[in-house]
């Protein structure tokens, strides 16, 4: 096991295209780390430049103390799992696990004995002696997961492995390989555009978007913190909504200003926004954080179409200035298209954003808002 | 409980399908591809059907010139197989053949893997230079290399005699080695068109399945033997196939060099050279369809082992289950 490090990593291909710009972080001895961004952020080139399977432009790599950026793939002590398994058609299960072994020249027995020991810890016996073209996805996945846990490497990179399975077959491998790591407690480092997934694996996650780290965090804060708005965006499902306006302060309190409506803000937000009256903001707030109220507080919304999800619907509506918003709510409540339903929102998942795709966030979250008046912090008043 | 309907627009449902079509529509599109069809295997019939049919019928008669013939059932086949000089031009053939699948084919493939490097400067121009010879036409090849091959004033011999002080620049490529120089002759004019399938088929190598090698650790020869190989299998078949069919009809290229004859002790000889001896020359049609029959059957038997050899590592890689949607 060992920490990784990422040191100013820069990538520029031939062509000019920056695909990974500055990037520095570090990953703890034996943390799950997840790096989360939409296709084309540059977080699979920056895995792949750990990997040693891309060249780096500038900066610098570590696992442990050493640097790793001239050492070959093979020598960098670190396994990897590939989006499409990757695993030899004409090997069987046994043989395909027992590769990096036999690349290594470990005898035919030594390493048939240890593979269909590691084959055995990750479920796959009674499968050994088949080709991989007869398994299915999720069997593929654990001999690909066999074939790096059984050079018990420093660490492991997964890039996207899980993409190309079902939806239960992808919930039940996430749980899986969450404990695999809790047992092993290997450094992990894990790419993926599904940020279900990296809330439900990562203990560190880092959000990528145009080559540049957004955000690095433990799921949590970067869910209930989001850095930009870019993040607040990304992160959660469904995504968040975001209100374009101003903030007025004035005797009456803390204001947003949307489309000419005025929406109250938590009181002790103030002092984060008074350096912001009259500059265009964002305000963002997370669907499960909208509440129907039947009171004359709150936002009104026309509805145009729902979701229905079992226990909850997802509410299409149009906000202040036709602006698509979307509200969770529970699914026993009997609401038509075309009706205008009335809305509070919870301060949990509240927040400000300066304009812009990446604006930073300007106040928001619940602990900023833990002392806040309930009666003003969870509602909007429409006017 | 929700009474809202979801925001997705249900697909309409489309007007019904007529009730009946008329006999005559029918008609017509059972007609009309055969219609389309109709130029192809009218040419198909005249041109291979009947020849294959007459060329049976001819095998078991002995003709002497086209007007004159008489049935002697199986006689020609006995005598083929029975002919020193068929078996002379068998063994000539054959050492071809094995010349040309044996060097041109590896050659082939490394250059296929050399120009699949990545970061190579001016693959298309080395792709070009290597398949241009395929462009030319045999008589000038055999023209060429009638000029090459020459005694002292060649310039192989003069090449050879260059590099190595030894070589003797008599050295009698057209009498004693045809065989030699008619396999260094096609392998420069054909292992371009090999390498072309080759580099088709290294670009479809999965890139991840190397990666997944190299950071295994294998070495280059496990790269290549556990990725390469067992990826371009199906295609490096199917040109030893095609290779070993186009050597067995090797004709055009030593009729050229050797002006005609068979050469020197019967060296230059192939099959299709006795064929057209026998069937040409000598008249005897029905003697020449029995070798072109005898070179149909040993071609048969090759695409036969082809076959059983793909199908073999087709099963070692599981595709016929991998069609069948896997196993769970």
């Amino acid at each position: 096991m060992a920490s990784i490090r990422f040191k100013n990593i820069i990538k520029r291909y031939e062509n000019g295209a920056l695909a990974v710009d500055d990037v520095s972080f570090d990953v703890a001895d034996g943390a799950f780390c997840v790096l989360l961004g939409p296709s084309g952020c540059g977080k699979s080139t920056l895995l792949r430049m750990l990997a040693g399977l891309e060249a780096i432009t500038r900066g610098d790599v570590f696992v442990g103390d050493a640097r790793v950026n001239d050492r070959s793939p093979k020598d960098r002590d670190i396994a990897m799992v590939f989006q499409n398994y990757a695993l030899y058609p004409h090997l069987s299960v046994l043989d395909n696990i027992a590769f990096p072994l036999e690349a290594r020249g470990v005898g035919r027995k030594e390493r048939r004995d240890r593979a269909a020991k590691v084959g055995s810890s990750v479920q796959l016996d009674g499968l050994l002696e088949r080709k991989p073209a007869e398994l299915s996805g999720g069997q593929r996945q654990r001999v690909a997961l066999a074939r790096a846990i059984i050079r018990e490497p420093k660490a492991f990179l997964f890039d996207e492995p899980l993409s190309n399975l079902d939806a239960k077959m992808r919930q039940s491998m996430r749980a899986e390989l969450r404990m695999l790591h809790r047992r092993l407690g290997v450094t992990s480092i894990y790419v993926t555009h599904d940020q279900e997934e990296a809330m439900a694996l990562a203990d560190q996650i880092v959000v990528m978007s145009a080559g540049e780290v957004r955000q690095i965090g433990a799921p949590m804060d970067v869910y209930n913190a989001p850095a930009d708005r870019f993040v607040a965006g990304f992160v959660g499902v469904p995504a968040m909504n975001f209100l374009e306006g101003r903030v007025a302060i004035d005797a009456s309190g803390v204001n947003f200003v949307c489309e000419g409506n005025l929406l109250p803000l938590p009181r002790n937000w103030g002092e984060a926004l008074r350096s912001h009256i009259g500059t265009p903001l964002t305000l963002a707030v997370r669907p499960t954080a909208m509440r129907l109220t039947q009171s004359g507080v709150g936002m009104s919304l026309r509805v145009r179409g729902a979701e229905l999800l079992g226990d909850q619907m997802d509410l299409h509506t149009l906000g202040p200035g036709n602006t698509p918003v979307v509200a969770r709510v529970s699914s026993r409540v009997d609401v038509r298209e075309g009706d205008t339903i009335r809305v509070s929102c919870d301060p949990i998942g509240t927040h400000i954003f300066q304009q812009g795709p990446f604006g930073l966030r300007v106040c928001g979250n619940w602990s900023e808002t833990s002392n806040a008046e309930p009666s003003v912090a969870s509602a909007f008043a429409a006017t | 409980m929700s009474s809202l309907a979801a925001p997705a627009t249900l697909p309409g449902s489309s007007s019904p399908a007529p009730a009946s079509t008329s006999a005559s529509a029918d008609r017509s599109r059972s007609v009309f591809p055969w219609l389309l069809l109709a130029p192809f295997l009218l040419l198909v019939l005249v041109f291979t059907i009947v020849p294959l049919f007459g060329a049976t019928v001819l095998s078991t008669q002995q003709t002497f010139g086209p007007g004159t013939s008489r049935f002697v059932g199986l006689s020609n086949f006995r005598g083929v197989l029975s002919d020193p000089l068929f078996w002379t031009a068998f063994k000539n053939t054959f050492v071809f053949t094995l010349g040309s699948v044996c060097v041109q084919l590896p050659l082939a493939l490394c250059f296929a893997m050399l120009l699949n490097q990545p970061g190579i400067r001016g693959k298309t121009f080395f792709r070009l230079i290597l398949f241009s010879p395929v462009l030319v036409g045999v008589v000038y090849v055999a023209m060429i290399f009638f000029v090459l091959f020459q005694k002292r004033t060649g310039l192989i011999n003069q090449l050879l005699a260059g590099i190595l002080p030894s070589w003797d620049v008599g050295f009698a490529w057209l009498d004693q080695y045809i065989m030699l120089a008619l396999i260094l002759a096609t392998l420069w004019q054909y292992m371009g068109f090999n390498m072309v399938y080759f580099l088709a088929a290294l670009q479809n190598v999965p890139k991840e399945l190397n990666e997944a090698a190299k950071m295994d650790g294998a070495n280059w020869w496990k790269r290549f033997r556990h990725v390469t190989l067992p990826a371009i299998t199906p295609v490096g078949s199917f040109v030893v196939l095609l290779s070993i069919i186009g050597s067995f009809q090797v004709f055009e290229l030593p009729f050229l060099l050797l002006q005609g004859s068979t050469g020197v002790d019967n060296k230059g000889l192939t099959i299709v050279g006795y064929l057209y001896q026998t069937g040409f020359q000598s008249g005897d049609l029905g003697y020449a369809s029995a070798i072109g029959w005898t070179i149909a059957i040993v071609l048969a038997v090759c695409a036969g082992l082809q076959r059983l050899l793909s199908a073999g590592s087709e099963v070692s890689r599981g595709g016929k289950v991998a069609r069948g949607g896997g196993a769970k």
